[in-house]
């Protein structure tokens, strides 16, 4: 209801905005316009035909060619023929087209063939930016764009992972190689404690990218500066991924492209545990070394020959190969006055942990017609599914890479199969196998969204657009825990049912309003917008359990015998409400200035807290143009120097934190039964606003030797204030969650440069670019007295991560481990004012170091153990073509950055006698090993050495190839002129791998938790990442 | 009039954007909420639900707290810094996430929600008696958290709703303990004596009432409040080993009793219950269900007078005791129990079958033989006996005394003794929460027992207990921090004076 009188209300705005606000500026352009065609009086018209083709000859249709300084103007047929006429014999026509360079010829013939020349500089390039685009060279902002065959070199299963490596100063860490899991995206470090992720804006409309598939993409780009992404204000702050899809061309053939990929992947590394011998050795060393009894009944176990016999590699039973495919279909195209495209695709990754998989269904439409003189109108259309099964491959007892680990290989897979009985785990975990099979969480999802828009030109320099976007997903989660005997715990009592459904939906209706003139020298294109947006999220969920037959056909709650937990269901609504400007100038190629505002209104915020303005500010200076600069084109072709400053907002919080509210607690019983019970679960915050980030960038643009090498380099100070920092309160206020408060102070100082040199000159054309970035992070302030700390990053029985004042967002904060005490008497000398510093250790066990003083080993010692998030990235991409054939590679990197190896503890420090440990555990301190860095295996550990220290800590720089890609396109002369396109390759994901860190694998995103988003590299036997070999054809006709 | 219509654009855009930006949340605010009868029944309810959680009462703290006495030990389950604690080792709390740190946690989350239910409740127009009622049992709950919490750590925040910064400091050792004696008086004149399930009456107020003024040393306060919840009309159940059983979970002696059902939290039977009963596996024993968190000394198991029926009832050692679970009955094996006795109190629910970590046995938090035991215990305080003067018999003491000691078929003493009353609060009150621990302590005999004990296997090595020290646990060290700094340590600890 409330949208309807809403979107009256705007619809009567939009127009008033458009016939009054503009209407003067309109008509004097108008009369400006009329100035410009020139004098009538003397010569008569001429009409001009021809043909434009491309250097081999080929026809390029939708070339724009115009009669100079007039508004006369028209494209290529699908022929490349055009057919203009110019005031007179003395005009000048210009031909331009995307990607070549512009051409101008005098009207002199009738008839004017042209050929143009691929532009190997760009320039003329157009950067889509928000709400419209500019071309390259006039760009004052650091923006970042990535074409779309750099999307599309593996298997990539988003548009996300793709875009890892590829641009500078944008950090892209996957959570783990789990089919269908996330990745972490960071531009230009992290700018809060909160959520750092950018705001993703698809064809104009903001959403997210997880469903895209990379072969849809068009071009990417990403903005990284304040003014560039200050029009997109309270949201702006973490940057701006702008992803525009692929569209059908006017005036072009109907063509249809078939892309497919057969791959087989496996995990890049084998992990190892110890086999059942080695165990017993180890835990009868450490039973030794505790002084426990012999007469004790624990010994019979390691006794027992049977026990002595290695029966499964529980990591060969949980990863195995498996298939990854993609299958995509595209059919376009396009006549003077409309275009479409229609594009399928599928990816089926199956994926190397038993029994997981993800797949992908994408279909994607848009259309553009041109309906009347000026007035056009568009359309994109797209259907996302999705359907995955998950394992749980982190949790602390029942994660399968855990359990993996510290199963003992005597014990069997299967006890009993015949009878459906697993080898029975010691202890707290479960047979991974059993749990692989048993626990079958599965979820689905289904979105539809688009949006339509018409765009009027009112006049030449004016254009009208509004743009209604409407987006709707449904995802459904199914979980099902079944049970075995002997499959461990959680696995053999009760089976049960979890089901939930979510509903989401969003709106977005922007108008702009864009002008765009060229008065001799100076050019002057100014935006004027608006934009409401709203979303709305429902979702419902319920448990069951007891069921008396487990097959799948029977999996609903009818057939449940007993509910447990409750049903639950909730909603969540937002909007944004926001008016936006741009105005740019350009003085003779030379000079450059722009400038953004946008002001935004938010739900988020109570009444008088709701609005906020984010302007910026930027110039460029292309000294190249200089005349003074003529001498030195030759080497220096092209350069320019920019900076900008800009404030912008994050608001990623979630809703109604203004509010105290009242939240359903768990129901006791009394009176012997189940009592409602409600409890209030947080505390308002009526103040709270957006975090405000300023920065400020200085960036060049250079290009040498012709355009072959070119460089853009930036620097950039990036402060955020304001920031919602939620201290923990103390727990004598008996809420658990803390509110937000505008308190804190983060800084971002760093640079990122891309460099590329391509030769195109000789038969092999090859090119180079290596991004890098490099950030240094700081928590400048809490803002607020006496809160010092914040830990973060929980593992097991305690959190590793910190966030204090004056140290990097994301570092480790652990013991500082000195080494092993080699002998007692090292114990005994390791004093403070007469007394040991650790009274309980003996020779082998871990020397802690006192930082505080106070002659005793406690959290109070912990420190600064390095930072989570790595302090350079980088990329390497090499593409080469020679008849034919093509190779491209790519390498990524990070340096700097540490893990915490979580499966040490278990695995190199004992959790008791119940659990396999680690091969490192081989390589433990004995008196015989003197010099070993894993400390004496012990169960009762009374010295502590398992507790979180730097022996944890491991440098998880690495550098990965993430691609290698051997292609071979058939020439004409093979396949005929039926086929545009016919190309064979092989890909090699993720083939090599050079790293220190000795866990699974060293890219590891976020882990869970409270701020978890903040550290990164806490390994708790993430997913491991698959090493794919692939076969792809691409085929056009 | 045209360079006004951009100022009346404005106008009415931000009159359209107020509807449009204001979003009603989906669930309660806390304005709308108290405002009626049944409301105030759920935010009480709120008050009881952390209780169950799986640290607090019953749960894996109030089960662990034994530990710190020399009745119990706890087995190999990960929580080295619980056992540093416990053997008196540690100089730090950093028990954030578990045992101790979420214990903590939970009774400040139902102090809190029973603070809240006194402050908002009054004002909601009710029937009398139901206000009434909920304000006692709001004042009980309260009351029973600061208890849990003040024999643990000493002085303690004490929550207002109203002035959130009461919660950074700690108030005095005997301010804490006068807002225990107020919270229970104010329930005694609020709770009647028949009372639900799960829920606390009039014997439960003087009862807990009764153990804060022994706490104290107010020995005539205790005896009278004794003599009141003893005069509510509870009677002790005339076998022992039946009150851990469901059938009898609900029995007058039990004062209060932590409401369990079937399927749901509490879980204290499963974190006592041994694993692997018979060695090697029998068919259907499903090995790696029980938590055995907790396990018996051998000191303990012989500590025993004979006949003594409660010993069966609470210990069974490993090759010698027979002992029923999942439908069979035979000798103990337990082998990987670090010592050869467990605890086999709550094993009750699960003889005939092994149903699941909640087995839905109700909690005995607060019982009447304990509060007989005060009663007897307060008696001889005031009249010549005391930990200082064990050997002297005190012939009034004998009623109470007597009573819970004939129940566990143990002979009348005419005369007890201090002793005699330490053994009977140590047999009848074994893993209960930890009153043996709680008793040395305020009797200033632990580190006479404790320190004088040799070490037993390597699971309970010898301690050294300093009773100016140990008598507090650390305080929580996350509290420290997240109040910056206003709440203290305890004295003797790092950062403690």
């Amino acid at each position: 209801m409330k949208w309807k009188s809403v979107f009256k209300k705007q619809a009567v705005l939009l127009l008033i905005v458009g016939a009054v606000v503009f209407s003067p500026g309109a008509s004097a352009f108008a009369r400006a316009g009329q100035s410009n065609s020139g004098n009538p009086v003397s010569a008569a018209p001429v009409k001009i035909t021809g043909k434009v083709a491309d250097a081999s000859g080929n026809a390029l249709p939708g070339v724009t060619v115009v009669v100079k300084g007039t508004t006369t103007g028209t494209i290529t047929n699908a022929d490349g023929a055009f057919s203009i006429e110019a005031s007179d014999s003395k005009a000048v026509l210009a031909f331009s087209f995307v990607g070549f360079t512009t051409i101008e010829k005098p009207a002199s013939q009738q008839v004017i063939n042209v050929t143009l020349s691929e532009d190997v500089r760009k320039l003329d390039d157009v950067v889509v930016i928000g709400y419209g685009s500019i071309k390259k060279a006039d760009l004052t902002g650091a923006v970042s764009t990535i074409a779309p065959e750099k999307l599309n070199q593996g298997a990539n299963q988003s548009v996300a992972h793709a875009l890892q490596g590829q641009a500078a100063g944008v950090t892209v860490i996957q959570n783990s190689g789990e089919p269908g899991g996330g990745v972490e995206i960071r531009i230009r470090g992290a700018g809060s404690i909160n959520d750092n992720s950018p705001l993703y804006v698809v064809d104009g409309i903001v959403g997210g990218i997880g469903g895209l598939n990379p072969a849809d993409i068009e071009s990417m780009t990403v903005l990284k500066d304040a003014a560039s992404a200050a029009i997109y204000g309270s949201r702006g702050a973490n940057g701006v991924v702008i992803v525009t899809t692929k569209k059908g061309k006017r005036n072009q053939k109907t063509m249809v492209s078939f892309n497919t990929t057969q791959g087989i992947q496996s995990v890049w590394k084998m992990p190892s545990a110890l086999d059942a011998a080695q165990r017993n050795m180890i835990h009868k060393e450490a039973l030794t070394n505790d002084g426990t009894n012999p007469s004790e009944t624990i010994w019979n176990y390691y006794n027992d020959p049977q026990n002595a016999v290695t029966r499964t590699d529980w990591f060969k039973e949980v990863l195995k190969p498996a298939n990854i495919s993609t299958q995509d279909f595209s059919i376009s195209g396009g006549s003077d006055k409309s275009n479409f495209l229609l594009s399928l695709g599928y990816l089926d990754n199956k994926g190397i942990v038993l029994n997981t998989y993800y797949k992908r269904y994408n279909v994607r439409f848009n259309s553009q017609h041109d309906i009347a003189k000026n007035l056009t109108f568009g359309e994109n259309l797209s259907i996302l599914m999705t359907e995955s099964r998950g394992a749980d491959t982190r949790g602390g007892y029942d994660g399968v890479m855990q359990a993996a680990m510290f199963n003992m290989r005597n014990t069997p897979v299967w006890a009993d199969k015949a009878n459906n009985t697993y080898g029975l785990p010691s202890g707290d975990i479960p047979n991974p196998v059993a749990s692989l099979n048993l626990k079958d969480n599965r979820g689905k999802g289904t979105s539809i969204s688009g949006d339509m828009y018409l765009e009027y030109k009112i006049f030449k320099v004016l254009t009208l657009k509004s743009d209604i976007g409407y987006s709707n997903g449904y995802g459904h989660g199914k979980g099902f825990n079944d049970i075995a005997p002997g499959a461990g715990r959680g696995l053999m009592l009760r089976n049960g049912l979890g089901e939930s459904f979510s509903n989401s939906y969003s709106y977005e209706w922007n108008n702009t309003l864009s002008f765009d003139k060229k008065i001799d020298k100076h050019h002057i294109a100014a935006l004027a917008g608006t934009s409401m947006e709203a979303d709305h999220y429902e979702d419902l969920s319920a448990g069951g359990q007891d069921f008396t037959n487990s097959s799948p056909s029977l999996r609903y709650l009818n057939n449940a015998n007993t509910f447990q937990n409750h049903a639950n269901g909730g909603a969540g609504d937002n909007s944004l409400m926001s008016y936006f400007g741009r105005l740019s100038y350009e003085f003779s190629d030379k000079y450059l200035l722009a400038a953004n505002i946008r002001a935004d209104g938010s739900s988020k915020f109570a009444q008088s807290k709701r609005w906020g303005v984010f302007p910026s500010v930027s110039g460029g200076w292309r000294i190249s143009k200089e005349d003074f600069f003529s001498g030195l084109t030759n080497t220096v072709s092209d350069l320019k120097i920019r900076g900008s400053w800009g404030q912008l907002g994050n608001d990623k919080i979630p809703g109604y934190q203004y509010y105290s509210t009242m939240g359903n607690a768990e129901p006791p019983t009394l009176g012997g039964k189940e009592y409602p019970a409600v409890a209030q679960s947080n505390f308002a915050n009526p103040s709270i606003q957006w975090e405000v980030t300023t920065q400020s960038d200085l960036g060049i643009d250079a290009n040498f030797l012709n355009d072959r090498l070119t460089v853009t380099a930036d620097i950039y100070d990036k402060e955020t204030t304001n920031v919602l920092v939620q201290v923990p309160l103390v727990n004598s206020l008996g809420v658990g969650s803390a509110p937000f408060r505008n308190a804190g102070q983060v800084s971002n100082k760093g640079f990122d440069m891309g460099v590329t040199y391509r030769n195109h000159d000789h038969e092999l054309k090859w090119s180079v670019t290596a991004n890098v970035a490099k950030v240094n992070n700081k928590f400048v302030s809490f803002g607020v007295a006496g809160d010092k700390e914040i830990f973060s990053g929980w593992y097991k029985n305690g959190n590793v991560g910190r966030i204090t004042e004056g140290e990097p967002i994301g570092h480790f904060f652990v013991l500082n481990a000195l080494g092993l005490f080699k002998s007692q008497s090292e114990v005994d000398s390791y004093t403070k004012g007469g007394q040991k510093i650790q009274p309980y250790a003996v020779a082998g066990d871990v020397k802690f170091e006192d930082r505080n003083g106070d002659g005793e080993i406690s959290g109070n010692d912990r420190f600064n153990a390095g930072n989570s998030f790595p302090a350079l990235t980088g990329s390497l991409n090499l593409n080469a073509e020679y008849k034919g054939f093509d190779f491209s590679m790519l390498f990524i990197g990070s340096q700097g950055n540490k893990i915490f190896n979580g499966l040490k503890l278990g695995g190199e420090f004992m959790q008791g006698t119940s659990y396999n440990n680690s091969p490192a555990i081989l390589n433990r301190w004995t008196p015989q090993n003197p010099n070993a860095t894993v400390p004496r295996v012990t169960v009762n550990d009374l010295n502590n050495n398992k507790q979180y220290s730097t022996l944890y800590i491991e440098d998880g720089g690495y550098a990965r190839l993430k691609y290698l890609t051997i292609g071979y396109t058939f020439n004409k002369s093979m396949i005929g002129d039926k086929i545009q396109k016919l190309r064979l390759y092989v890909t090699a994901q993720n083939l090599l791998t050079i790293t220190k860190y000795s866990g699974f694998d060293p890219e590891i995103g976020n882990t869970t938790g409270a701020f978890s988003g903040n550290i990164f590299g806490i390994d708790s036997g993430a997913y491991p990442q698959a090493k794919v070999f692939m076969l792809g054809l691409n085929f056009n006709f | 009039m045209k360079k006004y219509i951009p100022l009346l654009l404005l106008v009415v855009l931000a009159s359209c954007g107020k509807d449009f930006l204001n979003k009603q949340p989906a669930f309660f605010t806390d304005a709308l909420f108290w405002k009626n009868a049944t409301q105030a029944e759920t935010a009480l309810a709120g008050a009881y639900s952390p209780l169950q959680n799986e640290e607090a009462l019953g749960g894996e703290d109030w089960c662990a707290f034994e530990c710190f006495s020399d009745n119990a030990y706890l087995n190999d389950n990960g929580y080295g810094d619980y056992v540093a604690l416990s053997e008196f080792r540690a100089n730090q709390n950093t028990m954030t996430g578990d045992l101790c740190g979420l214990a903590y946690n939970e009774y400040y989350q139902s102090i809190k929600r029973a603070t809240d239910v006194l402050t908002n409740v009054p004002n909601i127009k009710m029937d009398a008696a139901q206000q009434k009622r909920i304000l006692g049992e709001a004042n009980f709950i309260l009351s029973l958290g600061y208890y849990e919490l003040a024999i643990r750590w000493g002085g303690l925040p004490i929550y207002s709703s109203t002035d959130p910064s009461t919660a950074l400091t700690r108030t005095t050792e005997a301010e804490t303990w006068t807002a225990i004696e107020n919270g229970l008086k104010e329930a005694t004149t609020q709770l009647s004596a028949t009372h639900e399930e799960g829920r606390p009456g009039l014997g439960a107020a003087w009862g807990l009432l009764a153990k804060a003024y022994a706490h104290e040393g107010k020995w005539s306060e205790a005896q009278n409040a004794a003599t009141q919840a003893i005069g509510t009309g509870a009677s002790l159940t005339s076998n022992y080993a039946d009150l851990f059983t469901i059938a009898h979970e609900n029995d007058s002696e039990i004062l209060f009793g932590l409401g369990a059902r079937f399927n749901n939290y509490p879980i204290t039977s499963v974190l006592m219950l041994p694993n692997n009963f018979w060695g090697d596996l029998q068919p259907d024993e499903p090995k790696g269900e029980g938590w055995r968190l907790v396990s018996a000394t051998l000191s303990f198991y012989n500590s025993y007078q004979p006949g003594d029926l409660r010993k069966a009832a609470t210990v069974a050692q490993r090759g010698v005791d027979v002992v029923t679970y999942n439908g069979l009955t035979a000798i103990l094996q337990a082998p990987n129990n670090l010592s050869p006795v467990v605890c086999v109190k709550y094993n009750a629910p699960y003889k005939e079958k092994y149903t699941g970590w909640a087995s839905g046995l109700n909690v005995p938090a607060l019982r009447l033989a304990d509060i007989l035991l005060i009663r007897a215990e307060a008696i001889m305080m005031q009249n010549g006996g005391g930990p200082t003067s064990r050997t002297t018999g005190v012939a009034a003491a004998a009623a109470d005394l007597n009573l819970v000691r004939n129940r566990a078929g143990l002979p009348s003493i005419a005369s007890p003794t201090f002793n005699d009353l330490m053994y009977e609060r140590r047999m009848e009150l074994a893993f209960e929460g930890g009153d043996r621990h709680v008793d040395l302590v305020r009797w200033g005999l632990a580190e006479e027992v404790y320190n004088n004990l040799p070490a037993e296997g390597n699971y309970k090595p010898k301690r050294t207990y300093v009773q100016a020290k140990h008598r507090l646990m650390p305080y929580l060290q996350n509290e420290i921090d997240n109040s910056g700094g206003s709440i203290k340590q305890n004295p003797g600890y790092s950062g403690g004076k």
